[in-house]
């Protein structure tokens, strides 16, 4: 059981979020990690991605 | 008994009484007090003392470890991992049960919601989790997690996340401030709503 915690939130800058999608995107791909870490680390980047376009709004805003 | 200090780390004085409620203030809780109902019951002596005995310095530590006592204060299990994650094995699962494991967060936030779901499926006694400034415990529910914590965890997180877009969109609280206690915020919800005990205690600098 991998246990992730994430070093932004919702209401991050977009551009850190943005880093740490990149950051979650590289681990899913690493191999390293089995499916059972692979489903925390997807559950993270799909939360991850949700905050996005609220945090890119808010920084125009 | 909490007062006693150990003399090899940290005080194990543990204040039960509510953190003052400065409402938007920067150091204080948004939504609402931290604290409600009855203080959390202490740990047991000896799992106090051991953990006295290692928080002063794990929450110096630049990537997180993970140490887990037994009611008995014996540890039962030691993690290294990264500054932002760290992984049980499969073989530590039966273990974890009814155990106080202790953590520490670099980047300074109160529990991920990772760090509650592992709460939840490993049916830890209390988690812990350790920072320079602050310690966060989340103390299992007497009637135990329950079959619909998860989705309790989920439904705290929307709350939140409404509650405090509101509080950002109108211009109540900046961003930085929400940023810095959505964490907190959320464990607050979710133990609120499952009838687990939730506290933020502020380490003396």
């Amino acid at each position: 059981m991998l246990m992730i915690d994430p070093p932004v939130t919702r209401y991050s800058p977009a551009h850190e979020i943005q880093a740490w999608v990149e950051e979650l995107e590289r681990r899913l791909a690493d191999p390293k990690y089995h499916e059972d870490d692979r489903r925390v680390i997807r559950r993270n980047l799909e939360r991850a991605k949700g905050w996005l376009p609220v945090a890119v709004e808010s920084s125009r805003g | 008994m909490e007062s006693n200090g150990g003399g090899e780390g940290g005080s194990l004085r543990e204040p039960d009484r509510p953190l003052p409620g400065r409402a938007h203030a920067g150091e204080g809780d948004i939504l609402g007090q931290t604290q409600g109902g009855a203080p959390i019951p202490p740990l047991p002596y000896a799992v106090q003392r051991a953990r006295a005995r290692v928080e002063p310095s794990l929450r110096k530590g630049t990537v997180e470890r993970l140490i887990a006592y037994d009611q008995g204060g014996n540890e039962v299990l030691r993690l290294d991992g990264t500054e932002d994650e760290v992984k049980i094995p499969r073989s530590a699962y039966a273990m974890l049960r009814n155990t106080i494991v202790t953590h520490n967060h670099p980047g300074g936030r109160s529990f991920s919601e990772d760090d509650i779901i592992t709460a939840i499926e490993l049916d830890l006694f209390e988690l812990r989790a350790v920072s320079g400034g602050f310690t966060f415990r989340l103390r299992r529910p007497e009637r135990g997690w329950g079959d619909r914590a998860v989705d309790e965890l989920q439904a705290a997180y929307d709350d939140v996340s409404r509650d405090l877009d509101q509080l950002v969109a109108s211009g109540t609280i900046s961003q930085t401030v929400a940023d810095r206690f959505a964490h907190h915020e959320l464990a607050k919800r979710f133990a609120d709503r499952v009838g687990a005990q939730y506290r933020r205690h502020q380490e003396a600098q």
